[in-house]
């Protein structure tokens, strides 16, 4: 009789304990410090895409950090509180209306059947870049990639300059809010003169994006080798060039125009995103170097499937995830036709006012969104392009020049075909 | 130039001219032309995302029902959960248009992992017999799953972004954690 109700507390210590740890297994979580690798991945199973759990498996090292705020610029933030209640999406949601600046639709309603497009309007006016950026002096690398070992390059490559000018939405740089724009641009954007490798010296690209989405992007490729100037179709974007695993249409994780894509809401969740980079320039792994070697911090963001209306379009789906707080994307998946994985874009992000500490480095009154690395990689191939933005063979490089205007270069003329082809000369 | 060297110039020329029109000019991929037919057959064939009717995805213990109205997908079991419409919509849809990437053939279900830890979906049209998939686990490159139809033995390989999509439905059942800057904070910080 005496054992009796030892047995029986016994049991329900068991029971307890078993519930317990049930529970605790049902809400793993991660803590600053904590390593993620192949061997532990089911904890971050719930905080990760598909194609981040490939990355980890083949040797992506990522180790937790602590969630930060990441603080809107002051003249961002106005803009919004002034106009974003005077801005209306078109019926068909392809179009935004009356626009000045700031975020368009800062009240996001999960139950307003234009939640997709608002979210990837909002990502398309983002802060990222308000008026213009020029990034100077970065490199790439492209090739095989080995699980959990490096990279076997195939081609470096050292660009010039990767520019953008903002003509609509502008907070810095004089005339602002817009741009007197007889064009209708909303934006420009070049990526030249290519400097290495030799056979692809002067190569570069230019494109420009209209208000209006009845306008396809004008986009032009400048080969020098056969002293030609390719116009390419807006399907042609999700092509992969010059022999890496990057498109046009995937830089930043999505730039494509809004209207080009049927959107989807798929709903939120917690995913670990990299937004405080410690390191720049870039710091690759040692061993596995295609991938930065970063600590990755647990953010809430929006789920969007997108789905090209252009048949020519290489990927047969994108999941986009675009972050709540910052909007901008951590990375997103790309699937081709059959829904097989295909790509992942990573972003390497720091939020900071400057870019290093040091006397000549621009200090911004507001964290800006640099970004010290992107990588690509291909799974079916197992195949990536790795980029430093800046190289790392450029010390005191700031590389990113955020709303500079002319003082960093970024003039009308310079995108124009004619500027482009100068350059490659 | 005699006469005659000129009909022979002439000749050539509309025969290359010839040549150009009716056996180059076709080769010429037009700018834009419609989507290529898939060349790889379908994992339901019987079945079009526009029939789809009601959806039941059944993991473990768990099941989730969703059936298409008007507006969209409605969720009825379990009662009162927040499933984006979009998302049951999605899932319905890659599932109803999955390639065969791979046939695998009649194989041991266990080692493609269609038994346990297997999510049974039951697809509904508005006739007819339900459509019985069960999904396993992924294949060793990560980029796509193992999948079988009731009907068949043969196991195949379809895209993993089913996978994916039936993970985010699931992940909706239980309750949101939010990261700790978040709570109450006001949009932009």
């Amino acid at each position: 009789m005496a054992k009796r109700p030892r047995s029986w507390r016994a049991l329900v210590g068991a029971a307890v304990f078993s519930v317990l740890c049930a529970a605790a297994a049902a809400r793993a979580d991660v803590s600053p410090g904590e390593k993620i690798t192949d061997q532990n991945i089911d904890k971050v199973k719930d905080l990760i895409s598909p194609g981040m759990e490939w990355v980890l498996k083949h040797g992506w090292p990522m180790t937790i950090g602590e969630t930060k705020r990441i603080e809107w610029p002051k003249a961002y933030k106005e803009a919004t509180e002034k106009y974003s209640g005077q801005v209306k999406l078109t019926p068909d949601g392809h179009d935004v209306l009356n626009y000045v600046a700031g975020l368009p639709f800062p009240n996001i309603d999960p139950k307003d059947p234009q939640i997709a497009l608002k979210i990837m309007w909002n990502w398309g006016y983002t802060y990222l870049t308000t008026d213009d950026v020029d990034l100077r002096n970065f490199d790439a690398d492209t090739g095989a990639i080995a699980d959990h070992g490096p990279m076997t390059v195939e081609r470096h490559f050292l660009l010039d300059h990767f520019r953008r000018l903002f003509w609509t939405g502008r907070l810095y740089v004089d005339p602002k809010p817009e741009k007197p724009n007889p064009n209708g641009y909303r934006a420009q954007q070049g990526l030249y003169p290519i400097l290495e490798p030799f056979d692809l010296k002067g190569v570069g690209a230019l494109g420009n994006r209209y208000i209006s989405s009845e306008k396809q992007d004008d986009s032009w490729l400048y080969l020098p080798s056969l002293r030609r100037v390719r116009r390419l179709s807006t399907a042609q974007r999700s092509d992969a060039l010059f022999g890496q695993d990057t498109d046009v249409d995937s830089y930043y994780g999505y730039s494509g125009h809004v209207a080009w894509m049927d959107f989807k809401f798929l709903g939120e969740r917690d995913l670990l995103s990299c937004y405080h980079a410690e390191h720049y320039p870039v710091k690759w792994h040692e061993k596995v170097d295609w991938a930065f070697d970063e600590k990755w911090e647990k953010r809430r963001v929006y789920v969007i499937e997108g789905i090209s209306k252009l048949p020519q379009y290489a990927y047969g789906k994108r999941v986009i995830f675009v972050d709540k707080e910052a909007w901008v994307i951590p990375y997103s998946d790309i699937y081709d036709r059959s829904g097989e994985l295909w790509k992942i874009w990573i972003n390497d992000m720091s939020y900071r006012k400057k870019a290093f500490d040091g006397a000549n480095a621009i200090e911004y009154p507001d964290e800006m969104g640099f970004i010290p690395a992107i990588v690509m990689v291909d799974m079916q191939l197992e195949h990536a392009t790795r980029a430093s933005l800046p190289s790392p063979r450029f010390p005191g490089e700031q590389g990113w020049y955020f709303n500079q205007g002319e003082k960093a270069g970024v003039t009308d003329d310079w995108f124009t075909v004619a500027a482009l082809v100068n350059a490659g000369h | 130039m005699r006469w005659r060297q000129v009909a022979v110039a002439y000749v050539v020329l509309a025969g290359l001219a010839a040549e150009y029109w009716l056996v180059e000019r076709p080769r010429v991929r037009p700018e834009r032309e419609a989507a290529p037919e898939p060349t790889r057959p379908r994992f339901l064939p019987v079945l079009s995302p526009a029939d789809v009717r009601e959806v039941r995805l059944t993991r473990g213990d768990r099941t989730v029902v969703s059936r298409r109205e008007a507006e969209g997908w409605t969720v009825v079991e379990p009662v009162g959960t927040a499933i984006p419409s979009d998302l049951i919509g999605a899932f319905a849809t890659a599932l109803a248009q999955a390639e065969e990437i791979a046939r695998v053939g009649r194989a041991d279900a266990d080692s493609f992992g269609l038994r346990e830890g297997a999510t049974r979906v039951e697809l509904r049209g508005a006739t007819g017999a339900p459509v019985v998939v069960t999904i396993g686990a992924a294949n060793p490159t990560g980029t796509a799953v193992y999948a079988q139809r009731a009907d068949s033995a043969d196991v195949v390989l379809i895209g993993r972004q089913v996978r994916y999509y039936e993970d985010l439905i699931f992940q909706a059942l239980t309750p949101e954690r939010a990261p700790e800057t978040e709570t109450g904070a006001p949009i932009g910080g």
